[in-house]
């Protein structure tokens, strides 16, 4: 049988040149439900699609505010988002208190793709199995980040990662025309529309598994669940019928 | 932060009694064998700057401070930048130890570094807000802070006062101050070290509150900085004529290291009293018409040399403060009389030195000056806290002439060194 014998450990390169163990945890982003992040000139937005593991559990919490002018959203394994947003939340206040200042979003992103980088190159670690989406607003103005397990962070204009996020990341680039000068609304709409599109036929975006965070200039950053999305939900969707639908669901 | 660096983060010995220093290393006055010594880290500053002065205008912020590093009160190091800029929008100013601001210096590098890696140091003048990403003086001034309040909680205080002047995130004007005990203040206008007691005032006088600073332009604020730093060399022995003046806007930080003090005047040393041999006129007269001592009432203040000129013909000044109220008296009656002025001054001492009695009769006329006081004189010979210091060949100072008999008023005075505080003076109609 054929048997790899690359990807016992992350800091041994296969004669192609890879790194099995890292694209491993990439793969480990790709089992995660889609989550999308676009910004404007004003405002930043996760939207995320929630899952849930049985009919009669919760769902598994996708966005994470982090400091007060930004927030993530995970695609992945929830465990290590789970780490790397508790390190993100000490570096967010370790800012605050020592300099009085919001931490940049440029800043805290290589901050953890440094991390995310070491645990790569280090006999006996792992990568992290999560991709982040940072988003919120700054000093410079409004900001989104991906984050992968390979310690790769990029500055993106909109961005999906997660199951199916190709669909989104289609309707993304569509549109990425209208959202430099799109409203607080518009944004939050696109990012809804774009979420809509990775979905599978069956499934419809509810209060339930859907999750939104907002950041904007002079705004912070707030996440909304449950009835708070209800109208951005059925505004968005309004022309299809089953979305109406779906709404009834809930109660 | 007063002028004492030594003192600075001490208990007062006025409040708390001494400092009981036997821990301490027997250089620093420790009773104890070194082995069963605790750690003791800096317990003071060796090479020292003085003040820092810093004034806020209405687009930005002047500071100051001199070049000089002291070695106690030898002038050590002459050429101490003591004024550290940082990212554009920030000057520290370091008064107290030398070798902590190298230290807090290099801490400062080094976060410089670190900020341009994080991609928040961009050209102030870069479109994607580089400007506003750069680190404010208000964020810096936190930082150095936090440093100062962690060095003093471990004992091994970084012995400065340091001034943090600069823009903020939103290119308002900064300033604030923080020092070895990680204390924090800001003001429109602050000063360290000596500069906390003298030109503090001064730079209140310009700018009294924050809404002040609206009404003051760049120039003004460099002007009163200049002028503050001359009065510190005036009076600060601590203190150089060249120094570092940084001035913080919209345009960035202009530093300049090599300035020197111009237009220096030091007339007003002459009329510093209180140190040394002292100089008394005791009265003072209109030599274009010499007056009767009712006429001479007319310039005279209700209290002091008026009541001292009543019909008494003896009177006893119980201790020198007295002495002094007649002499301010008639410093005040003269600055009423019309100018020019010549003036006479005339004594009559009678002495009793221990050496059995004396008498001098000095009369004395100044050229006409404005500046009578400076130099009118009995020789040094009398003066309020150096009692008795009357000689009985005094010298009639070669500058001055003898004019005559006194008419108006005559004091006479009797110093007598078996009771040293007491002063006799007779007026003589």
């Amino acid at each position: 049988m054929f048997r790899n014998n690359y990807d016992n450990d992350s800091v041994t390169f296969s004669p192609q040149g890879r790194i099995f163990q890292v694209e491993y945890a990439q793969e480990a982003v790709k089992q995660g439900s889609v989550v999308v992040g676009i910004v404007s000139k004003t405002h930043a937005v996760l939207a995320a699609l929630k899952r849930n593991a049985e009919e009669l559990s919760s769902y598994q919490k996708k966005i994470i505010p982090i400091d007060t002018h930004y927030g993530v959203a995970l695609a992945g394994l929830a465990s290590d988002a789970r780490v790397l947003s508790n390190l993100m939340k000490q570096q967010s206040l370790a800012s605050r208190l020592t300099y009085d200042r919001p931490i940049l979003l440029s800043e805290i992103t290589s901050r953890i793709g440094d991390r995310a980088q070491t645990n790569t190159q280090q006999y006996g670690k792992r990568p992290y199995g999560v991709g982040l989406l940072i988003a919120g607003v700054d000093a410079k103005g409004p900001h989104l980040f991906e984050f992968q397990p390979s310690g790769v962070t990029h500055e993106m204009m909109a961005c999906g990662i997660g199951a199916r996020s190709q669909m989104a990341r289609t309707y993304l680039e569509r549109n990425l025309d209208e959202f430099q000068g799109a409203s607080r609304e518009e944004l939050i709409k696109h990012a809804l529309r774009a979420l809509k599109d990775s979905l599978s036929q069956d499934k419809e975006l509810t209060i339930d598994n859907t999750s939104l965070g907002v950041g904007g200039v002079e705004e912070d950053f707030q996440m909304y669940e449950g009835q708070d999305i209800a109208s951005w939900l059925e505004t968005t969707f309004e022309n299809k019928p089953e979305g109406g639908e779906a709404m009834e669901t809930d109660s | 932060m007063n002028h004492l660096p030594h003192a600075w983060g001490r208990p007062r010995d006025d409040v708390y009694g001494h400092y009981n220093p036997s821990y301490l290393p027997t250089s620093l006055g420790g009773t104890q064998h070194i082995s069963s010594m605790p750690t003791s880290h800096t317990q003071s500053p060796i090479v020292t700057g003085t003040s820092v002065i810093a004034i806020k205008f209405k687009t930005g912020i002047v500071i100051a401070a001199d070049n000089l590093a002291s070695y106690g009160s030898l002038a050590r190091f002459t050429d101490v930048k003591r004024l550290k800029p940082f990212n554009k929008k920030c000057v520290v100013g370091f008064g107290g130890d030398v070798s902590d601001m190298q230290y807090i210096d290099r801490l400062l590098m080094s976060l410089d570094v670190q900020q341009n890696y994080a991609g928040s140091a961009k050209e102030m003048d870069e479109e994607d807000g580089g400007s506003k990403a750069l680190m404010g003086a208000n964020n810096l001034h936190t930082y150095l802070s936090k440093v100062m309040y962690k060095r003093r909680s471990d004992f091994n205080p970084l012995w400065n006062a340091l001034l943090v002047a600069g823009l903020d995130e939103k290119d308002a004007p900064f300033l604030a101050s923080a020092d070895l005990l990680g204390t924090t203040y800001s003001a429109p206008t602050l000063a360290t070290g000596f500069g906390a007691h003298l030109a503090q005032p001064l730079l209140r006088n310009v700018v009294p509150d924050e809404k002040a600073v609206e009404g003051i332009t760049r120039e003004k604020a460099v002007e009163t900085v200049r002028e503050c730093m001359k009065v510190l060399f005036y009076r600060d022995a601590r203190s150089m004529p060249e120094y570092s003046i940084a001035v913080i806007d919209g345009s960035g930080v202009e530093l300049k290291t090599d300035e020197k003090l111009e237009n220096q005047s030091w007339a007003f040393a002459e009329t510093i009293r209180g140190y040394g041999t002292q100089t008394v006129p005791v009265f003072v007269e209109d030599q274009d018409q010499i007056r009767t001592l009712d006429e001479m009432r007319e310039y005279l203040p209700e209290d002091g040399l008026s009541a001292a000129m009543d019909d008494h013909p003896f009177r006893t000044a119980t201790d020198p403060g007295e002495f002094r109220d007649i002499y301010l008296a008639a410093a005040q009656a003269v600055e009423r009389m019309p100018k020019p002025r010549q003036l006479e001054i005339s004594f009559d001492l009678q002495v009793d030195a221990g050496m059995g009695q004396g008498e001098h009769e000095f009369s004395y006329a100044q050229g006409a000056t404005e500046s009578w006081y400076q130099e009118s004189s009995v020789d040094s010979k009398v003066g309020w806290g150096m009692f008795p210091t009357v000689e009985m060949d005094d010298q009639v100072p070669k500058a001055w002439k003898k004019v005559g008999e006194v008419k108006g008023a005559t004091i006479e005075l009797y110093l007598s060194e078996q009771n040293e505080h007491y002063i006799n003076y007779r007026l003589i109609h």
